[in-house]
């Protein structure tokens, strides 16, 4: 056999592994969320779909699902454009300003990261109670911005610097102000990367868990994942159907995202790591 | 009034123009020192006190250190997690590895695949730790279905229900989550290989075991410890998956420092959570220290 | 709008040390003059530009626009480049990408917040003026490079600046439309008689678009002067053989009483006007330009070489000759000898130029 045909064998075992290894936990959720009852594995037991759980989720009030849904995307939103806005002014000035010491700035930025969520959330829960903020949204936006601008500002870093500087040079002579030249044309230049970091801080808020189950108490607050990690059943028996029914809704958003935009949460999720 | 003194304060960033840079930079600054780092250095200090609830504060100095040195619990936790890390990430990158391999190759539906790949990892890690306690139910769960599928006279594995069973979980749905990650970060560096190169070692037939070798991975090698030094410093504080899927359990068998840790500030132990904290946070520094030497980082960034 | 550039210096700090940049430069540049800046590659003509544009800050010196001091950091004084109104065309155009060419050109009057009407008027007669009327609506990607210039020069004319500043704006243009749009760039400045400062390293493009130039290398003022100044009266060796194309022979010599001694033991008299040159005396360099020396039948007092190469340029042909003293150019307009031929070359005494050496 030629070496090309073991090659191409070895590329489609690896493309059904890699599809396999990926889709089918995920199809898994789907299905049970689908199925009148969990354990249709059994062989005795009939795959009957229902819509029947996606009812239960989205509708019975006492679940609070929408409520945790809406705190997601509310707080995700928020916190990924402030977060995108502040970068952008530190990766302008780190690119552009001459800051005195931007290296040094530039690798305690990512440093910053390397502080375990576990070590922050004690002296958060103090501020936030100390502010009275608990189990308020603000509560979450807050840490949730500072969590992902590390990340932030080295993508728009790597990005802005490949913006000409003669465009800057050109806007300030044209009469822009510092300011005018980040809003009026780095950051219009720079739009694809700056959509890729708003993505990625959209989906890093969204997928945080930590923080949120320490910072809200219920749905005034209470984001998905803790949401759904919390998720019990009122009668003892996990009702595994509503959980999978209402993972399936939560991971929709970012899955949607993920779909659409995937060439660019991949370019900003390499630029931001390997660039470094 | 001398010119050289003059010339030499001009020469110096204009005062307006480091204001100006400043006022850029204030913003990051408030959220990364308040935010971060305030809570950081606090959690620093408080690890020096006992910081119960309900009870006065009073500095211990290295009290709440030596208490945890002498839990079992917390020398158990230090081992899970360090066995955690060391069978996690070598796996996620491997695994990781031959998916940016497989990416790398032209083929039709590779856009597709990758978009795949991508959703493991857009997945809440609590959600898809949820749909892991699922997988691993004893009595119907996929996970016990597909060994019996495969293997016929097996019983049902307790999960979730023994040390193995659920160190194997943790790290099974891990993986799951975070390979994505590392394969796009490789897939990045494999990309940035030249394809000449590939084209050369084939004229000088070289086989391909051969061209991954002595080609691929050593101009793979600086990627690799990169996603080596990410993998490794969020496997270390690996908490969302273990929390959904055995809650450290069973019997602490996988309480990850996270998790132990978490547990005492729940519990309102701040100054013992917080000597936790402080802890890992040493060991991500000194692993991450050790990998940049290893790949011959800081010689780079001089 | 008259321009002073007084004692102006600029100093660079980098990871190895100070570099100088500029060195107390002073220059007067007329109301509605075309000046020229032009040198060599780090010469800083660049920063000089950069400089009166508000982009850089001088180390020392001062910056005049008419009776307005807008730098001298002795006096803490400097005004940013947006309240200079002066507009600048840069090599690279810098053209925004993400804005038509409608947005590129009303850019300046879109910051200034000009009026909605008032910047469709403008960029209309700036568009019209430089034949840009159709393009309005591409995008800076879609246009070629001669259209790109355009619409950057647009850019900086829509706004009516007090300075007009362009750097090697021509320079990524091919040869032909180079000179097209040279010409059209020197109606334009005539027509406008806005004050214009004009960077380049291309001598033929000094030499047509200046009233004057400035001639500069490494961080200093060679000579200021008009073209034909520079041309005929050179006042360094560099700048002998920095104008003019071929450059001109330059050749070691010794002033012997009226006489200069060239090498091969060759004399040349010294023209009447010359001799009372201060100074003149002892080891000079003699520089003859290569359209001066002329091929003669005579043997009698003309150097004796033999043709090397023969280059035609066209109108005329240029000569490598290697000859008894030294490796000379020349340019004859007809009848070129052949490679290998036997040549005598005259040198006239009124055209030749004495440069001191530097002691």
């Amino acid at each position: 056999m030629s070496e090309e045909r073991v090659q191409r064998i070895l590329l489609y075992c690896g493309v059904t592994g890699a599809v396999l290894f990926c889709l089918a936990p995920f199809g898994y959720m789907v299905l049970t969320g689908l199925s009148l009852r969990p354990d249709f594995l059994r062989p005795e037991i009939p795959l009957t779909l229902t819509a029947l759980n996606f009812g239960t989720v989205l509708t019975d009030p006492s679940l609070h699902f929408l409520a945790y849904l809406r705190n997601s995307l509310v707080v995700s939103a928020v916190s990924a454009t402030v977060a995108v806005l502040v970068a952008s002014l530190a990766a302008y000035a780190l690119t552009r300003l001459e800051a005195p010491g931007k290296l040094l700035i530039l690798f305690f930025i990512l440093g910053v990261s390397l502080f375990p969520q576990v070590s922050l959330v004690s002296w958060l829960y103090k501020f936030m109670a100390t502010l009275g903020w608990i189990n308020t949204l603000q509560a979450l936006v807050l840490p949730y911005v500072a969590w992902t601008l590390p990340l932030a500002v080295w993508i728009l870093y790597s990005y802005f610097t490949q913006i000409p500087r003669d465009l800057d040079r050109a806007a300030l002579v044209d009469g822009c102000t510092r300011l005018q030249v980040l809003f009026r044309v780095v950051l219009p230049v720079a739009a694809p990367g700056v959509f890729s970091t708003f993505l990625l801080a959209f989906i890093f808020a969204f997928n945080e868990f930590l923080f949120a189950l320490m910072l809200t108490a219920d749905y005034t607050a209470r984001t998905v994942p803790v949401g759904i990690a919390l998720f019990e059943g009122r009668h003892g028996e996990l009702p595994w159907g509503e959980i999978m029914a209402a993972a399936t809704v939560a991971t929709l958003p970012v899955v949607l995202l993920t779909l659409v935009y995937q060439r660019r949460i991949v370019q900003g999720l390499t630029r931001g790591a390997v660039k470094g | 009034m001398s010119t050289e003194s003059n010339n030499s304060a001009a020469d110096r960033l204009p005062p307006r123009e480091r204001r100006e840079a400043l006022a850029f930079l204030l913003p990051v600054a408030l959220f990364l020192g308040g935010l971060v780092l305030v809570p950081v250095l606090g959690t620093l200090l408080d690890s020096l006190h006992r910081d119960v609830t309900f009870l006065p504060r009073s500095f211990i100095g290295l009290e709440n250190y030596r208490a945890l040195s002498a839990d079992p619990a917390f020398w158990a936790s230090v081992r899970f997690t360090l066995v955690f890390v060391l069978v996690s990430v070598p796996l996620q990158v491997v695994l990781g590895l031959l998916i940016a391999l497989v990416l790398n190759e032209g083929f039709a539906g590779r856009a597709l695949l990758r978009a795949c790949v991508l959703i493991p990892w857009a997945v809440p890690a609590a959600v898809s730790g949820r749909v892991f306690e699922l997988i691993y139910n004893y009595s119907y769960g996929a996970a016990n279905w597909l060994i019996q599928l495969v293997h016929p006279g097996a019983g049902p594995v307790n999960w979730l229900g023994t040390e193995l069973g659920a160190l194997a979980a943790v790290v099974v749905a891990d993986t799951y989550k975070t390979t994505p990650f590392a394969a796009l970060l490789l897939l990045a560096g494999l990309s940035a290989i030249p394809e000449d190169l590939y084209g050369q070692a084939r004229i000088d037939r070289a086989t391909f075991l051969q061209r991954f070798f002595r080609i691929t991975l050593p101009l793979l090698k600086p990627v690799l410890v990169v996603t080596l030094i990410f993998r490794t410093i969020d496997a270390l504080r690996v908490f969302d998956v273990i929390f959904v899927l055995t809650g450290g359990g069973p019997g602490g068998a996988t309480s990850a420092l996270s998790i132990y840790g978490f547990r005492y500030y729940a519990a309102g132990d701040f100054g013992y959570a917080s000597a936790v904290s402080v802890i890992l946070f040493f060991i991500s520094l000194t692993l991450v220290v050790g990998y940049a030497s290893l790949g011959g980082f800081g010689r780079e960034a001089r | 709008m008259h321009l002073t550039i007084h004692n102006c210096s600029k100093r660079f700090r980098t990871l190895r040390g100070t570099v100088e940049a500029l060195r107390e430069v002073s220059l007067e540049i007329g109301d509605g003059e075309f000046f020229v800046l032009l040198g060599p590659s780090g010469c800083g003509k660049s920063t000089l530009l950069n400089l009166v544009a508000g982009l850089e800050r001088p180390s020392s010196g001062e910056i005049r626009f008419g009776e307005t001091v807008v730098a001298a950091p002795a006096r803490r004084i400097f005004v940013s480049p947006r309240q200079r109104n002066v507009a600048m065309v840069f090599q690279s155009y810098a053209l925004y990408p993400h804005l038509d060419v409608f947005g590129n050109i009303a850019f300046p009057l879109k910051v200034a917040g000009e009026k909605e009407g008032a910047v469709r008027d403008a960029v209309a007669e700036a568009a019209g003026r430089l034949g840009l009327g159709d393009l309005l609506g591409r995008r800076p990607g879609e246009l070629s490079g001669g259209q790109r210039q355009r619409v950057a020069i647009a850019r900086a004319l829509v706004r009516r600046p007090s300075v007009f500043l362009l750097d090697e704006p021509l320079s990524n243009l091919d040869a032909q439309l180079r000179a097209g749009t040279r010409t059209e760039l020197k109606a334009l400045q005539q027509e406008l008689g806005i004050t214009t400062l004009y960077v380049t390293h291309d001598q033929t493009e000094a030499m047509t678009l200046g009233h004057r130039i400035a001639l500069l290398e490494e961080g200093e003022i060679v000579q200021v002067g008009a073209p034909q100044e520079l041309y005929d009266a050179p006042a360094t060796p560099f700048a002998a053989t920095f104008i003019g194309s071929p450059p001109m022979n330059l050749l070691q010599g010794l002033i012997i009483e009226r006489e200069v001694l060239l090498p091969g033991g060759f004399l040349v008299n010294v023209p009447v006007e010359k001799r009372d040159m201060e100074g003149l005396k002892g080891e000079v360099l003699v520089g003859i330009r290569p359209e001066h020396l002329v091929v003669v039948q005579e043997k009698e007092g003309a150097v004796p070489g033999t043709v090397r190469m023969v280059e035609p340029l066209g109108r005329e042909f240029l000569l490598q000759i290697a000859s008894g003293i030294g490796d000379l150019q020349a340019l004859v307009e007809k009848n070129p000898p052949q490679r290998g031929e036997n040549v005598n070359l005259y040198i006239d005494p009124r055209r030749v130029h004495f440069f001191f050496l530097q002691a």
